[in-house]
């Protein structure tokens, strides 16, 4: 069957009332609904239309690839973002804020597909020295890896740098300071620790863009990851391919979600008590 | 103990003005000195400056001010750091917003501690040493608490507003301090927390003999705890004296209209023979039970 | 007009606010402003420099570069134009008949945003498009489908907190209707805070647009679009890289402009007000 796809020879009748047999599209569309989802359930995605492969151990062959890229990107997006947004905050409306913010702006404007081809085009056509495609030493991670985290270091800078300045102001602040407690103390413990309970639900919620964003990486510097398979699939309606890949992805946010929430927990007292009443 | 002199605060933002002029008084050792005046009077910055501790948008232009004959405005900030807590504490209004609450009333201890004496770089409240642990239980028991140990390990939004209130003051108990300055310790308290507040303040400058700074608006607070009174007004101190003088005759249109204003909630004037003659007695009747809603109080 | 001129008063904001103006025009009078075709191919010109005749060359099939970068701002000011009318509209209606309305209504329509706001919303976009089929009305379709549950929330919100101000009780109390009362009291107060946003995301929209065209996914090929002119341009990196520079410049540009007029507008309504001083 796949080769009567690939090869685009019309089919036979016989071939089309087969296919659909086999692949169950001649039952109604609720049993193949609850079909579907009773095997998912189970993990069973079913077969790629194109290989006959389960879909699941295709997609999973893939997963590796693109988890790798958005965790770098991820680890990447908070190494900068995170002291940058700090120093915005504080050198607020100064040059070191201004700066900041200016390549905020950009970041967050640039398409993160023309970014990687300007970075291929510089660091691979003209200087030559980074792998322009494809996966393989760390060096191959460079470029994807700085233009997936682009957009998120910058939103993520803006976010940081807001949180951080609405701390600034805060009562305890103040108290802290009227107590004569360091001043390194003050910003590293009550302001840099209260603006990340905000920055850690952004960072959840951002991981989200960080998947999308990875598709149009992957297949800007053809990395062979799930985002690029998914693609494919879509030129060739292999749509169980499409559907574990949505779910996939989907569970994998929730599940980060989840672990989100738990972290928040484990910064905010106020969350894990619950705000009660004592004596 | 604490002087301040010809003080001038200045706002930045928009166009620059001057939100307080000329303002000087002094604190003595040993006694009450209460800081009167309507919200936005500029009392609060002033209290503020006292320990160097301004907004960003507000700028000290003229004056100097004195603590214990040390010059605060010439301090390096490591020395400010040390007048702060050290030498000076300060208590705060709205005591629910002054502590950071993701953080321990012990971890809050533990930093107070580092930052006047105690063991520094120990910043896990888990290994507070036994000695530092002591000092903060002796100062939690001295302003009222039964069980210190309960409140250390307490977040702040577990305790009340008064509770949070009284830790302040055990905070500032942990260095031997020589001045308290208090902005509005009874603010945003129910009436028992606000007597009980008051008392405490009073109690503990009897026993530490501190010269204690308290900012507030509330004239029968002024009546039940001052020495002297110092009243502002749009930025200046328009009068000041020994609290029964002032009370008896209160020179300035303004302090007259205070006074006048609180008393009329007791269906008092001042035409009164009792306000005239006798030192603040009306008021410090109607400031003890103090059921004054809070709406009603002298903005 | 006071808020046009606080909004002109900034430099940066002045020129996005021009920027913007120009690519404007440029979608509209796109055939006007240059003599080419589009999508006139001629392959014995093609991938040549630039020159008098072809300003900024031709690409690998022989069209004019400058004719396709004007056109392509049709296809990118005008979906996303739709997308935005799209979910103004249907987010409005959700969030304030959620917001309104409260109770059953408010918590089934409320699951439903968030039904929507559980998948990655490019993720989710990409399966619809691969459902329905490449084109730019499926991509229209798909990005509607993912953005609308976010703008209705944040309405529910501001409806929510509207409903119980005075001038709308009062409104209420002498028995106004209750679709008068939204139309004239509740939404004239939530419309410019979703105006800023919306602002603030063309630049976002336009970028998944083009994202989504660039994968060969979004308009199809020969419509000049950005994205696509990317995706063309993408073998010739190493002899030709200006086919790649100009149509990433035109996307990079747009989405500034757009970026940066949010976030004047959004300075403009909402002056924050940073007294720098210590709260109560």
């Amino acid at each position: 069957m796949a080769y009567l796809r690939l090869s685009q020879i019309p089919p036979t009748e016989e071939a089309l009332v087969e296919a659909r047999h086999m692949l169950g599209l001649d039952r109604s569309f609720p049993v193949q609904y609850f079909t579907w989802l009773g095997k998912a359930l189970r993990l069973d995605f079913g077969r790629s239309y194109v290989t006959g492969k389960p879909v699941l151990d295709e997609i999973l062959y893939y997963l590796p690839a693109t988890l790798l890229l958005t965790g770098v990107s991820l680890l990447l997006t908070l190494v900068v973002s995170v002291p940058l947004g700090v120093l915005a905050a504080l050198y607020k409306d100064r040059i070191p804020d201004q700066l900041t913010r200016a390549f905020a702006f950009f970041g967050v404007s640039i398409p993160s597909f023309w970014l990687g081809f300007l970075l291929v085009y510089l660091f691979s056509v003209r200087l030559g020295w980074l792998p322009a495609l494809g996966r393989g030493g760390a060096a191959h991670m460079i470029l994807p890896a700085i233009t997936l985290s682009l957009m998120s270091i910058s939103i993520n800078i803006r976010f940081f740098r807001a949180s951080v300045l609405e701390n600034l102001h805060h009562r305890f602040v103040l108290y802290a300071r009227a107590r004569g407690v360091p001043e390194r103390r003050v910003v590293g413990r009550h302001i840099f620790r209260n603006s990340l309970i905000p920055i850690v639900t952004a960072v959840g919620m951002h991981l989200g863009e960080l998947f999308g964003g990875s598709v149009v990486v992957e297949n800007v510097f053809a990395w062979p990851g799930v985002g690029r398979y998914a693609v494919t699939s879509i030129f060739n309606r292999d749509y169980p391919v499409l559907q574990c890949f949505l779910l996939l992805m989907t569970g994998i946010f929730v599940l980060c979600n989840l672990g989100v929430d738990v972290l928040y927990a484990w910064l905010d007292p106020r969350i894990r008590f619950g705000g009660e009443e004592q004596p | 103990m604490l002087a301040v002199e010809s003080l001038e605060l200045e706002i930045l933002r928009g166009r620059p003005r001057k939100v307080v002029r000329n303002v000087s008084f002094s604190v003595p050792r040993g006694r009450v000195t209460c800081l009167v005046g309507e919200s936005g009077c500029g009392k609060s910055l002033t209290c503020l400056a006292i320990l160097g501790l301004l907004p960003e948008a507000v700028r000290r232009t003229g004056g100097t001010i004195t603590i214990d004959g040390e010059r605060v405005n010439d301090l390096s900030p490591e020395h400010l750091q040390a007048l702060r807590g050290g030498k000076a504490a300060m208590i705060l209004q709205n005591p629910m917003s002054c502590f950071d609450p993701i953080c321990t009333v012990k971890s809050h201890f533990l930093e107070s501690l580092a930052a006047h004496g105690g063991n520094p770089g120990r910043l896990s409240p888990e290994v507070m040493p036994e000695s530092d642990l002591a000092r903060a239980r002796r100062s939690l028991a001295e302003v009222g608490f039964d069980s210190p140990d309960d409140i250390l390990d307490a977040y702040p939004f577990q305790l009340s507003g008064g509770m949070l209130q009284r830790v302040m003051v055990a905070l500032a108990l942990l260095s031997e301090i020589r001045l308290l300055l208090a902005d509005e310790p009874t603010t945003d308290l129910d009436v028992v927390s606000q007597a009980r507040i008051l008392t405490l303040l009073d109690e503990t400058r009897r026993r530490h003999g501190m010269g204690v700074l308290l900012v507030t608006h509330d004239i029968g607070v002024v009546a039940r705890m001052a020495d002297f009174v110092v009243v502002m007004h749009k930025g200046e101190v328009v009068e000041q004296g020994e609290v029964a003088t002032l009370f008896a005759a209160p020179r300035h249109a303004y302090t007259r209209a205070l006074l006048q204003a609180h008393l009329s909630l007791y269906g008092l004037s001042f035409g009164d023979e009792a306000v005239g003659t006798v030192s603040p007695e009306p008021c410090l009747a109607a400031a003890t039970p103090g059921p004054v809603p809070e709406e009603v109080r002298i903005r | 007009m006071t808020l046009l001129r606080t909004l002109l008063s900034g430099r940066t904001t002045r020129l996005a606010f021009v920027a913007a103006c120009a690519v404007l025009l440029v979608a509209l009078f796109a055939p006007l402003l240059s003599s080419w075709d589009p999508d006139d191919i001629d392959l014995s010109q093609k991938l040549q420099a630039p020159s008098r005749e072809h300003l900024l060359g031709t690409d690998h099939l022989g069209r004019d570069v400058l004719a396709r970068l004007l056109h392509g701002a049709r296809a990118s000011l005008g979906s996303v134009a739709v997308i935005v009318a799209a979910i103004l509209l249907l987010s409005l209606s959700v969030g304030s008949v959620a917001g309104y309305a409260g109770g059953m209504v408010d918590a089934f329509l409320m699951r439903l945003c968030d039904t929507f706001l559980t998948f990655p919303t490019f993720i989710l976009a990409m399966f619809l498009i691969g459902i329905l089929g490449a084109g730019m009305t499926n991509v229209i379709l798909a990005i509607v489908c993912t953005h609308w549950a976010w703008y209705a929330r944040i309405i529910r919100g501001l409806v929510l907190s509207l409903k119980t101000r005075e001038h709308v009780l009062a409104a209420r109390v002498a028995g106004t209707g209750q679709f008068r009362l939204v139309m004239r009291h509740i939404l004239p107060g939530v419309f410019p805070q979703i105006l800023v946003l919306a602002t603030l995301d063309i630049g976002h929209m336009m970028l998944h647009v083009s994202g989504l065209s660039f994968l060969g996914l979004g308009v199809q090929p020969p419509t000049a679009e950005w994205g696509v002119m990317i995706n063309d341009a993408r073998q010739y990196i190493w002899t030709q890289p200006q086919l790649l520079f100009y149509p990433g410049l035109a996307i990079f540009v747009t989405v500034m402009a757009f970026n940066l007029l949010g976030d004047g507008l959004r300075d403009a309504l909402d002056p924050v007000g940073e007294t720098g001083g210590w709260g109560k």
